[in-house]
């Protein structure tokens, strides 16, 4: 019996490699800058890649083996949480931040809406040990992985060897968040002359270039700093942003700017989830920003835009949509390995 | 010829000279969840001890001579084996040693690391990212809040409050290197009643760990 489910279990990640061969998630689009990412100290294996999804579907990673990865960051919303404007966590908790949609991780060297987490390896950690989320300490997740026959093939699969520990653990989520591309949207095909905007979106084009690509950089549309937004403060939840990370005073209500790639399906938006339709950032952008905060010199001049204007944005907006990452299978649920864990 | 044999054999054996931790409280060895003595009527207990020793180098003439890679060691008070961090030093000329008190900024932002350095020892931050150098936890009745508890976990990679310090002290070829430190001494100077909860790096976390680098002592025995 154990040596069948060797086999099959062996057949499954092979005919999976296989498939994955051609697979883009190796590559850099041309069109973007080099990675972030060390890959030298963490390079690429199909077998890891695929336990790394398996950690990441696998709600083995909370206290109560209620709440996994993918229930903040499922791959049909870009890896965020619709309708949650703060995140879930074990017995129904809610945290203080809205789950960030997971897009092009390898090109990111800090995380967390206050950059708190230096290094993509490390960011696991933060949602497994937070009393809000996971509740759960790695040194559980590592002694019930090891208590489990296949998470110990899974790990030989990937490291050659049965051992068990953080390290592995970590890297092997990090391997998988590593193959999130998203360079599969309209805009993507423009830049590489396979197809053409329409003209309101190509308005939207140039009043984005205007009044937003300084800090929502192409292509990553980030540039992956920290930055006041003019949002007024919700002291209901005293989150001062960077502030705390680096006990900086400019740093007060600072957040990182996020990618605007896939915002069509990462609703609600901002730190706090606070608006839900795009229609409502443009609104704060154009209409609610608090100058009496102190802004970044690109807000400090007010952003005028007509309700036209609006929609031409808002169309270009929409040409970071990339449904390929969507439902991409080599993202999804590894329905075959859970299936089998739970069986165990 | 006999005895040249075992002239040879015994020098052979001088040479495995050892570096290793010497926890004391006063002139006790200390150990964990003793009581002992604090002040003049109180009492104080130490329930866990941990401290990052690394970057160990000798030095000849001040120029670095020799260093031990990869030499990120945890000492945990729960296992006397850590209490040794190096089991033997190379046959080499020097006059001085050099340790690293906690983890350098470098290794710090370098990802997922395995053997003492892997998160499940207990001395990474998980909310913010970064190593605990120095975790020093116990009782003292002085203490006033649930179970009279203290807890520094002493820590920083980041400018201002980089903790990481490197000490150096005399050193001798086939000596045996033990490294002293004194938590009454540690204790007292930081008025544990005072400060009894350090959780994240800071201006008082740096100081304290400054403090402890300068408490340290080298003895050198044969």
């Amino acid at each position: 019996m154990t040596k069948y489910f060797i086999i099959s279990l062996f057949a499954v990640i092979s005919l999976f490699a296989f498939s994955s061969i051609d697979s883009t998630y190796l590559l850099k689009p041309s069109h973007f800058p080099a990675h972030k990412y060390d890959f030298a100290k963490n390079s690429l294996k199909v077998e890891t890649i695929e336990l790394g999804r398996a950690l990441f579907y696998d709600p083995i990673l909370s206290a109560d083996n209620s709440i996994s990865c993918a229930s903040c960051h499922s791959p049909f919303n870009s890896f965020t949480h619709t309708d949650h404007p703060l995140s879930h966590g074990i017995g129904d908790k809610i945290g203080t931040r809205n789950a960030p949609a997971l897009i092009n991780m390898a090109w990111q060297t800090s995380f967390m809406w206050d950059g708190a987490i230096n290094h993509l390896d490390m960011q696991a950690l933060a949602p497994i040990s937070n009393p809000e989320e996971m509740g759960e300490t790695i040194e559980n997740v590592v002694k019930k992985l090891q208590n489990s026959k296949i998470y110990t093939k899974l790990f030989t699969y990937a490291f050659n060897d049965s051992a068990i520990t953080g390290e592995r653990t970590l890297k092997a989520i990090s391997q998988f968040l590593l193959t999130l591309v998203s360079a599969d949207s309209k805009y993507d095909s423009i830049v590489r002359g396979l197809t053409i905007y329409t003209l309101q979106e190509s308005n939207g084009y140039k009043i984005f270039k205007q009044n937003c690509n300084s800090c929502h950089t192409e292509p990553l549309f980030t540039n992956g700093k920290f930055e006041r937004n003019g949002l007024p403060i919700d002291f209901t939840l005293q989150d001062f942003g960077r502030l705390k990370v680096t006990d900086y005073v400019n740093d007060y209500a600072k957040f990182k700017i996020p990618t605007l790639r896939n915002i069509e399906y990462s609703y609600p938006y901002m730190h706090d989830g606070r608006f839900k339709r795009i229609k409502e950032v443009l609104e704060h952008y154009t209409n609610g920003i608090n100058y009496m905060i102190d802004l970044p010199p690109q807000l400090k001049k007010p952003i005028v835009l007509s309700s036209n204007e609006k929609v031409d944005l808002t169309a270009f907006l929409l040409t970071l949509s990339d449904r390929k990452y969507l439902f991409n299978p080599d993202y999804g649920y590894p329905k075959y390995l859970l299936d089998y864990k739970a069986k165990e | 010829m006999r005895y040249c044999l075992i002239f040879i054999l015994s020098a052979i054996q001088i040479y495995s000279t050892e570096v290793s931790v010497s926890l004391t409280y006063g002139i006790e060895k200390l150990g964990l969840d003793k009581y002992y003595q604090f002040n003049t009527k109180d009492s104080v207990r130490i329930t866990k001890l941990k401290i990052f020793i690394s970057n160990v180098s000798l030095l000849k003439n001040d120029k670095e001579v020799w260093r031990k890679s990869r030499s990120y060691h945890l000492v945990d008070m729960d296992n006397v084996a850590t209490l040794t961090i190096i089991k033997e030093l190379p046959p080499i000329d020097y006059d001085k040693i050099s340790i690293g008190l906690g983890i350098d900024s470098t290794t710090n932002v370098s990802g997922a690391l395995g053997g003492d350095l892997d998160p499940t020892k207990g001395m990474y931050w998980t909310w913010q990212s970064g190593y605990i150098n120095i975790k020093i936890e116990g009782n003292c009745n002085l203490i006033k809040n649930r179970n009279n508890e203290f807890q520094l976990h002493l820590g920083g990679y980041q400018f201002p409050n980089y903790t990481y310090l490197e000490t150096q002290f005399p050193a001798k070829q086939d000596k045996d290197i033990i490294i002293e430190l004194d938590i009454k001494e540690l204790l007292e100077k930081i008025q544990i009643a005072e400060i009894s909860h350090i959780m994240s790096p800071s201006k008082t976390a740096k100081n304290i760990s400054l403090m402890i680098s300068k408490m340290l002592k080298v003895q050198l025995n044969d």
